[in-house]
């Protein structure tokens, strides 16, 4: 999974790369 | 009583009273999720995002605030989902912003929609916002408006989007395809 991470104090961008992890799919909302 | 009256952020730009984040506005493509982070500044955090779309199919764009340098995974705000069926009546998109499912999404579905935190930066507990804007589901806009209250004695400095479905917590690793994401502060 990529992530764009902005410092906002700096303008810096730099995109990080996470090890793909077993994301279960919500299976709707339980408010 | 005093009334202010706030325009929201055109596409790519900022508006009167904002001022944009460095690294403001961003257009993502090919990354899961976009954090704003190191937010400083003003008393409010502004947002607002034009056309964004995820190139996955089933799937609502989330944001949630960074409390401390943390990214929890409670303080979860829905910013809009694609629901199945255009055309379906307004009252059936409506109760997604209470349950959302049987989402979908073609390439042409997109969404818009403003975030207003006040007071992001209070040490005092209470940081409440209002998030509200539409997307597009083929032929239909689907529109909401919600409000809430944040509960944490530590600030917001920053923000996170990124896509769930069924509109739970769960980040999912589906890219931003189009798009534009505004971050600013105001006094």
């Amino acid at each position: 999974m990529k992530r764009l991470i902005i410092d906002t104090k700096t303008g810096e961008q730099k995109v990080i790369e996470e090890e793909e992890e077993e994301v279960p799919e919500d299976e709707g909302e339980s408010e | 009583m005093t009334v202010t009256i706030f325009r929201a952020g055109a596409a790519g730009g900022a508006s009167a009273g904002i001022t944009p984040v460095s690294g403001s506005p961003s257009t993502p493509s090919g990354v899961a999720s976009v954090d704003f982070t190191s937010i400083s500044g003003g008393n409010d955090l502004v947002a607002t995002w034009t056309g964004v779309s995820c190139a996955t199919a089933s799937r609502a764009l989330m944001v949630k605030p960074s409390i401390a340098g943390v990214f929890g995974g409670t303080d979860i705000l829905k910013a809009a989902s694609f629901n199945a069926a255009p055309g379906a009546t307004p009252t059936a998109h409506i109760t997604f912003t209470g349950a959302q499912s049987a989402l979908s999404q073609a390439a042409a579905n997109t969404c818009s929609g403003t975030l207003i935190i006040r007071n992001y930066a209070s040490t005092s507990a209470h940081k409440d916002y209002i998030i509200y804007g539409k997307a597009l589901t083929g032929a239909s806009e689907v529109f909401y408006c919600y409000s809430g209250v944040f509960y944490n004695t530590s600030a917001i400095d920053g923000l996170r989007f990124f896509w769930s479905t069924g509109g739970a917590e769960a980040e999912q690793a589906s890219n931003f395809d189009a798009g534009t994401i505004n971050v600013g502060t105001r006094v």
